[in-house]
């Protein structure tokens, strides 16, 4: 089992007072399983992905992830169990300004407590087909490459799961179902599992397995889960 | 990529305010590593070596004044002694050796100053070392013999060109204007090893050609012959020593005795030239603290770098939490870019500060004929770099601590 949740609960709270955003009964997301979860905008599934994460800290309920129940977790033993477990892709700006396509994937694994030599990390590059930008900075990449690296960094630290925070939101419905598609089988290739968040139907329904996040999250949707 | 390999990613990649920090806080170290070092240096040219005389004896006057003729070859004799009071002050027991000198002419803006032979042989311009003409240690020709031969200093002979057999003509007085004995012509026939002392700065001719110069009226001239009658400036004094290297305390007696008279008085440079520092200590502390200000400046310069670098890389430090950095792991980062910017600062200040003082040393050297040394190591080399290291650290206190609160949702927000 990679993520396992059971009474999960998460409340905002503000001088305003407190705002319930997350009560999940029960969720799991099995070893090498792909999963997308669909839902509105703003419904809470980034939430979600930062719970599990370690971004974020659950106000009730139990979360386990690989095994770890994260609500027991300091937040630096949050940091070095996500370094060493998970992967985090965003909708963009997932790299570095300053940092190579070949460096941004080098830097995937620099946490993880093991080092990732260049031809390893050229090896990635290649896997995704951008072997020949190596050198290039992500302002010189297309946002699909600037994505395709973003892949390459998330498999540089072997990760048991990978967290897609609509990884396909800034691209046109041809690179977006490339983008899906690599991360999905690149995800197979390296044995991990991936939980995908999307709000395009589109893009859950290259996934065996799609969750309704209005139904995960019951009673709670469309509250307002945007963090 | 690792932890270093981190660090300098991130200060190249913004180079042009890590270049920027780094070469004001060179700036300003250079500055203060100079100043100390020629500082220091001035010090022990002037007081610890003492440039060889444990004493003066002078004419009744400013007693920095006579230091001043006397070693520095700078100012004036305000009078001059009778050569009996010398020869009287040469018999007491405290007084090892005198050599007698007289001053009071120049030649082409040099001091010529008519002095005893026995200044080349007996006299120690530093404890232990004596004048060579030594090919070998940069000397030429031999020490003077006849009335028209002069010997030059070193950096006198080098800066008028000066060669064995090549005559001048000395000037009564040390002032534009001053008549140049246009009859007494005097042959080079020596010059002096560097010494590294003012007296590389002067020219020597005997003590009795002083007498002999024809411009003199016959009054001088006879003080040739007739030692009653007989003046000079002053002489330098060996005193006794005790127990080893410690001056006979009848110095002091023989100090009284003689500056109660009304003829002479017994000047002792080593407690005279702290006085000179004090009278200077004033523009000495102005450029220290100058320096100090300086250094501080750039270390404030350093603090906007690495606030403004922080502002623009809250995406980059949020991205690195989110890969794995602990909070701990960005704070490290900031407070090694600072330990890194400030010890590169340090060093290359050190440096920069080291040719200042070589280049320094080099116009000194020719103004006063003192010589310092760019090698030389100051109090500052040692801790100049220990002081910006911990200085640097203070400088990134504040940006470090707001890295380690950033808050990494708030950031990846923005981004996502």
């Amino acid at each position: 089992m990679i993520v396992k949740l059971e009474n999960l609960q998460f409340e905002y709270r503000s001088g305003a007072g407190t705002f319930p955003i997350l009560n999940i009964p029960s969720w799991k997301v099995e070893e090498e399983e792909q999963t997308a979860i669909t839902g509105m905008s703003g419904s809470g599934k980034s939430t979600l992905l930062n719970l599990i994460a370690g971004l974020l800290k659950p106000t009730g309920g139990h979360l386990e992830v690989c095994g770890v129940n994260l609500s027991e977790l300091s937040e630096s033993r949050r940091d070095k169990f996500r370094g060493q477990n998970l992967s985090y892709i965003f909708q963009t700006f997932n790299l570095l300004q300053g940092y190579t396509a070949l460096e941004n994937v080098m830097l995937g694994a620099a946490f993880t407590g093991r080092q990732l030599d260049r031809h390893t990390a050229r090896a990635l590059l290649d896997r995704v087909g951008l072997s020949r930008r190596s050198g290039h900075y992500p302002s010189q990449l297309s946002i699909g490459e600037q994505q395709r690296v973003a892949i390459a960094q998330a498999l540089a630290k072997k990760p048991k799961l990978i967290l897609a925070d609509e990884p396909t939101g800034s691209l046109d419905p041809y690179h977006s179902g490339e983008v899906v598609e690599l991360l999905c089988e690149t995800c197979r290739e390296n044995g991990c599992s991936l939980v995908l968040v999307s709000h395009e139907m589109k893009v859950a329904e290259r996934f065996s397995r799609r969750e309704d996040f209005a139904v995960l999250n019951r009673g709670l949707s469309g509250m307002g889960g945007k963090q | 990529m690792n932890f270093r390999q981190i660090v300098f990613k991130s200060l190249r990649s913004h180079w042009l305010s890590t270049s920027l920090a780094i070469l004001s806080i060179a700036l300003g170290v250079a500055l203060l590593d100079s100043v100390v070092s020629l500082r220091e240096q001035t010090h022990r040219n002037l007081t610890q070596e003492g440039l060889g005389a444990d004493a003066i004896l002078g004419p009744k006057g400013s007693p920095l004044q006579i230091t001043l003729n006397a070693l520095y070859h700078l100012e004036e004799m305000p009078d001059k002694i009778p050569w009996t009071y010398y020869r009287k002050v040469l018999e007491d027991e405290v007084v090892a050796d005198g050599i007698p000198f007289i001053t009071g002419h120049s030649y082409a803006g040099f001091r010529v100053n008519a002095i005893d032979e026995r200044f080349f042989t007996a006299f120690e311009y530093l404890p232990g070392r004596h004048f060579s003409f030594r090919p070998e240690d940069g000397g030429q020709g031999r020490i003077f013999q006849g009335n028209k031969e002069a010997v030059a200093g070193y950096e006198a002979a080098r800066i008028l060109h000066i060669s064995l057999g090549k005559t001048f003509n000395p000037t009564c007085g040390v002032n534009a204007g001053d008549p140049v004995h246009v009859n007494d012509t005097i042959k080079f026939v020596g010059i002096m090893a560097p010494t590294g002392t003012p007296h590389d700065r002067a020219i020597y001719i005997p003590l009795k050609s002083f007498y002999t110069l024809e411009g003199h009226g016959s009054d001088v001239q006879s003080m040739a012959v007739d030692e009653d009658h007989r003046e000079i400036s002053g002489a330098y004094l060996k005193i006794r020593r005790i127990r080893g290297d410690v001056l006979h305390p009848g110095i002091q007696d023989l100090k009284y005795n003689i500056n109660q008279s009304s003829r002479a008085q017994l000047v002792i440079p080593n407690e005279v030239l702290p006085r000179l520092f004090n009278i200077i200590g004033w523009v000495d502390s102005v450029i220290m603290g100058i320096a100090l200000l300086v250094t501080l400046l750039a270390l404030l310069f350093l603090f906007i770098a690495l606030i403004t670098a922080l502002r623009e890389r809250r995406r980059d430090l949020a991205l690195l939490r989110c890969l794995g950095a602990t909070r701990r792991t960005v704070m490290g980062l900031i407070l090694c870019e600072s330990l890194f910017m400030s010890g590169t600062g340090a060093i290359l200040g050190i440096a920069i500060g080291h040719g200042v003082v070589w280049i320094g040393s080099e116009l000194i050297r020719v103004e006063t004929g003192l010589r310092f040394s760019a090698l030389y190591l100051s109090s500052a080399d040692f801790y100049i770099l220990p002081a910006l290291l911990l200085l640097g650290l203070l400088a990134a206190v504040v940006p470090a601590v707001q890295a380690y609160r950033l808050g990494v949702l708030k950031n990846l927000t923005l981004i996502s």
